[in-house]
């Protein structure tokens, strides 16, 4: 089984978790977005980000997940040179739920994922390495990342396989993107580590997962380096382990077990935040509509519920359905933008670069919807427009005309099956169909594409 | 009681290098021992208060800058 | 005036043009060097007189020079100055200049008070007597074989020695009040989340103020006036109120003896001056009842647990990778490197680190550090239930009076002991006041009053009503 802890940067933010610096520090020379309070200085005292309670809030009840009704913040003690106090402050259930958002359930295709917690905490900084015989004999600090807010989930191991932890991404991606809380397609803004355990064996913890992609493969090698161990007899003991990027394999982590004592205590210079019901509220009606209310929403348009599953988990996807559909149409926008759209442009990244716009799929169910092109002709102009982008009246127009010819050389396959049946069998007979063709379309037809028209039906 | 082991194991967990072993030892032992007396507060049932803010008391998302900074890593030792 | 006139009367002659605030300076200069062999200062200011010169252009000039105009005002070093060094008296931050001022700093600048220089103290505020000081032992301005009290122990004795009129201190388990009872000065602990905290640096964060010392009542008062109030840079003090005036008087007033503070075993020295405190109180019309405080045999147990964890977490950042000191990182591994760089902290801090890494450690989490932050609790709710009924607590500040340099070095348990009467109004959060009341055999003892959270100004009040019956 696979459990998921995520960590998102609230890069919608316009400054840090405690500090006036950026929230988006890319691009930057080293150490030039920090000030005496995200590197540590002597004196200095974190100023919670109320707008990050706010959008930590915000995600945690779109997974279902309660806010604690006080918020409070503790200290994570452990010394690494990408931590500028030496610890990290962040949140933990030690006196009753104080977390960002308590126990919740969200539904992944046909699965129940419990939520353990949302919590609220700071990024530490960034390291590099250079020099020596392995390039690592000085440690680069870049602090410009430092005290940036983030958001963990925390799931339990409800995950069956890697495809599931990775729609589980996908699906929080969408989430927080939707709510303006995140651009997740920013580089490092969204990073899991999971937890795997095989044949009811000792659970191991993979660190260090920096993207969507990785997820899977990192996941898939694991269980796959576990079921071989067991196969041999041997046990899987518990530990921390760090994915390779490079290598493409898990390595076992060289923090020794004691170092792991956190020491974790309540942070006093952060007054603990009262989440009264008003202020609940007032997140609550800011949210954007669910993934789950939206899929059930779509359901009503007599959509299909994995069709609607798919669209409503897509935040991109959903805003070109919402802008495009009429009840009339719903149903086949929803076919085109899950099928035809998805299936050209396949990863979230392909979407995001598309040329496709709301217009051009409605203007494309009516041309359907009025039978001024076939279906299939769609789906090729949809991919054309996706890749390419265009003038899609005329590709329509275009691909019209060619849908009558379509229509007619249909029609006289239908009429004459003697003859269609003798070109199957003997090609040069074919000739008599493109002589019936031309004239029912009385010589307006091209002899090439009606050749070639009819060699497809034929086929068919 | 804590052991002497246990002593070394967190001064190095602190990061501190303790050199009067025994002294260190000794005094750390008779401070632990002393905080042991909460165990007899009968306290069990108390509620953990805290000092307590609305959200609207918290700092606004803007950003300011700071002005200091190098434009430079900061070179920490090799990580073993 | 010479250097023993109270601060409110300083400024009032130096804005009326009757001194030169670079008298003033000159002056109190002239008595830091007079009273080095105190070794009161880590540093000094060496733009007081061009500061002092600049409020006696506004004097000329017209302009308004503040409520502090050519006040000394000495800053204990653990409060971050951008002018002068901020060691925290530790050889772990020996040459560390901040890059910004505490707001108390600014906040005392702004009304013209002329910063004279930086005071010393327990290394990062550790300790009760000031002997814990990579720089030496301050000696105690009464009698210089005495400890000064601490960890302000600086602060307090720059004030009794008048080379300061008021000075800023820190006041984690008493460190402002004890030094002011040592030294025979008034010292003030403010409500939690009165003052600013930012640009002081961390010791035990979740209980700690910065505090004024002073030679008088209403130069307290006056301090706190100036420094008190909400700071966007500490999320704290997002309740912090406008310090009242003064109070209402005494008569009729209920204050409350507290029997844990007061107890048979109590030094008959300050015993006799705590009695004649109390009988002047009842003189002013004063209602005087014995109360009970049970959590108080608990209270300094907690507050070392607590002490000690924040102090294990807040001393973590002393890494000597971002700021600190020269030592060459050829050869080192980062870990073993950070080890090294931390031998710099002196052994009474390297215990409180240690004993700080138990009480949060996972293995005794429930043991110390949440029954800590229980009986804190506890204590809290003992305590409002007494301010329903009475106005303040009185009890001695030190249970002992000042006692000789080294004398208790040698026992942390036997030291702790000497917090018993101050640490509640840190673990409650209450402001807390020690006035000079008395001495014995030549040394001065302190009377302690505590009021109820934001009753700063009404504690003040009180506060003088008591110096005002001081033989």
């Amino acid at each position: 089984m696979i459990g998921l802890e995520i960590h998102c940067q609230l890069t919608g933010l316009n400054s840090k978790l405690f500090c006036p610096c950026r929230a988006d520090y890319r691009g930057m020379e080293p150490n030039t977005n920090v000030c005496p309070v995200c590197m540590g200085l002597p004196g200095t005292l974190p100023l919670l980000n109320a707008a990050a309670v706010r959008s930590a809030a915000a995600i945690a009840m779109s997974l279902n997940c309660a806010p604690g009704e006080r918020l409070a913040f503790f200290r994570k003690n452990y010394f690494y040179p990408d931590l500028p106090k030496n610890f990290q402050i962040t949140q933990y259930d030690a006196y009753g739920h104080t977390s960002v958002g308590g126990r919740g359930v969200v539904r992944l295709d046909d699965r129940d994922i419990r939520i353990t917690r949302v919590q609220l905490e700071e990024d530490p900084g960034r390291l590099s390495y250079e020099g020596g015989a392995d390039g690592r004999a000085t440690t680069l600090v870049d602090y410009n990342r430092a005290g940036v807010a983030l958001v963990e989930v925390v799931t339990e191991p409800d995950f069956e396989d890697p495809r599931q932890a990775r729609d589980f991404m996908n699906m929080l991606a969408d989430t927080v993107e939707s709510l303006g809380a995140a651009d997740p397609h920013l580089d490092g803004a969204m990073r899991a580590d999971g937890n795997v355990s095989v044949r009811g064996g000792d659970k191991v913890e993979i660190k260090n997962i920096n993207s969507f992609h990785d997820l899977e493969k990192a996941l898939h090698f694991e269980i796959t380096r576990q079921n071989s161990l067991c196969d041999a007899g041997r046990t899987i003991v518990q530990e921390t382990r760090h994915w390779d990027e490079r290598r493409r394999i898990t390595i076992p982590s060289r923090t020794k077990e004691a170092e792991l004592d956190y020491r974790y205590f309540l942070e006093g210079d952060i007054p603990w935040v009262a989440m009264d019901d008003d202020t609940v509220r007032q997140i609550r009606e800011a949210m954007p509509e669910s993934v789950m209310s939206r899929r059930d929403r779509y359901i009503q348009y007599g959509i299909a519920p994995q069709v609607a599953a798919v669209l409503a988990a897509d935040a991109l996807c959903c805003r070109l359905f919402e802008e495009s559909h009429t009840d009339r149409t719903a149903k086949l926008i929803a076919n085109l933008i899950t099928t035809d759209f998805m299936g050209v442009m396949d990863t979230r990244e392909k979407r995001a670069h598309s040329r496709l716009q709301a217009g051009h799929l409605s203007a494309l169910a009516g041309a359907i919807d009025g039978g001024s092109i076939t279906r299939s002709q769609a789906r090729t102009i949809l991919a054309r427009l996706s890749r390419d982008g265009g003038d899609m009246g005329a590709m329509i127009r275009e691909a019209g005309t060619s849908g009558d010819l379509a229509g007619v050389v249909e029609r006289v396959i239908q009429e004459e099956p003697e003859a269609a049946e003798r070109a199957r069998t003997n090609p040069p007979t074919i000739n008599h169909l493109v002589g019936m063709v031309m004239r029912k379309t009385r010589g307006s037809a091209d002899p090439q594409e009606t050749l070639r028209l009819i060699r497809k039906a034929l086929e068919e | 009681m804590v052991t002497e082991e246990e002593i070394t194991e967190m001064a190095a967990m602190m990061r501190i290098t303790i050199d009067d072993h025994a002294e260190y030892v000794d005094k750390v032992q008779r401070m632990l021992d002393y905080f042991g007396m909460l165990d007899s507060a009968g306290v069990d049932d108390e509620e953990v208060l805290a000092q307590e803010v609305t959200p609207a008391q918290l700092r606004a998302d803007e950003h300011h800058k700071y002005g200091m900074g190098t434009g430079d890593h900061i070179r920490a030792p090799r990580l073993g | 005036m010479d250097l023993d006139t109270p601060a409110h009367e300083i400024a009032g002659m130096v804005s009326a043009g009757m001194v030169s605030a670079e008298e003033v300076i000159e002056r109190t200069l002239e008595r830091m060097r007079q009273t080095e062999h105190l070794n009161i200062f880590i540093s000094t200011n060496p733009c007081a007189i061009s500061e002092a010169r600049r409020i006696d252009d506004m004097v000329r000039t017209g302009s308004d020079p503040g409520r502090l105009a050519g006040v000394p005002v000495s800053i204990k070093d653990n409060i971050c100055t951008r002018t002068m060094p901020t060691t925290c008296a530790s050889r772990m931050l020996e040459g560390y200049v901040s890059p910004y001022e505490a707001t108390v700093v600014e906040r005392l600048r702004r009304e013209g008070a002329i910063i004279v220089g930086k005071t010393n103290l327990d290394e990062f505020a550790m300790g009760l007597t000031t002997e814990f000081s990579v720089y030496g032992p301050t000696l105690n301005p009464r009698n210089p074989r005495y400890v000064p009290g601490g960890s302000s122990g600086g602060s307090a004795a720059s004030v009794a020695a008048g080379a300061a009129a008021i000075s800023m201190g820190s006041d984690t388990g008493g460190s402002v009040r004890n030094p002011a009872s040592f030294c025979g000065v008034a010292g003030f602990k403010p409500t939690y989340g009165m003052v600013s905290r930012y640009g002081l640096v961390s010791y035990a964060n979740s209980i700690e103020q910065v505090g004024p010392l002073a030679r008088t009542i209403p130069d307290l008062a006056l301090a706190m006036r100036v420094i008190a109030g909400p700071d966007p840079r500490d999320g704290t003090t997002a309740g912090a109120r406008p310090v009242s005036d003064t109070g209402d008087g005494m008569d009729g007033k209920r204050i409350g003896i507290v029997e844990q503070m007061a107890p048979d075993s109590l030094h008959r020295g300050v015993r006799a001056v705590f009695e004649r405190a109390v009988s002047g109180l009842e003189s002013l019309g004063a209602i005087c009842e014995a109360v009970s405080l049970e959590m108080v045999d608990y209270s300094v147990a907690a507050y070392y647990t607590i002490t000690s964890t924040e102090a294990g977490s807040n001393l973590a950042r002393y890494d000597n990778i971002r700021y600190g000191y020269g030592l060459d990182r050829e050869g080192y591994e980062f870990h073993r490197y950070v080890t090294a760089s931390r031998d710099r902290f002196g052994p009474e801090v390297k215990r409180r680190i240690i004993a700080g890494g138990f009480v949060p450690s996972a293995g005794y989490t429930g043991r110390y550090f949440l029954k800590a932050l229980k009986v804190k609790s506890r204590l809290a709710r003992e305590v409002n239930r007494l301010f329903g009924t009475y106005d303040y607590l009185v009890s001695p500040t030190v249970p002992v009076p000042p006692f000789r340099l080294g004398e208790m070095l040698d026992d942390p348990v036997g030291l702790f002991q000497l917090d018993i009467n101050t640490v509640t109004a840190n673990l409650t959060g209450k402001p807390a006041v020690s006035v000079p009341c008395g001495t014995h055999d030549g040394l001065p003892v302190g009377v302690q009053l505590m009021a109820d959270s934001f009753r700063d100004g009404p504690l003040l009040g009180a506060a003088r009503a008591l110096e005002g019956i001081v033989p």
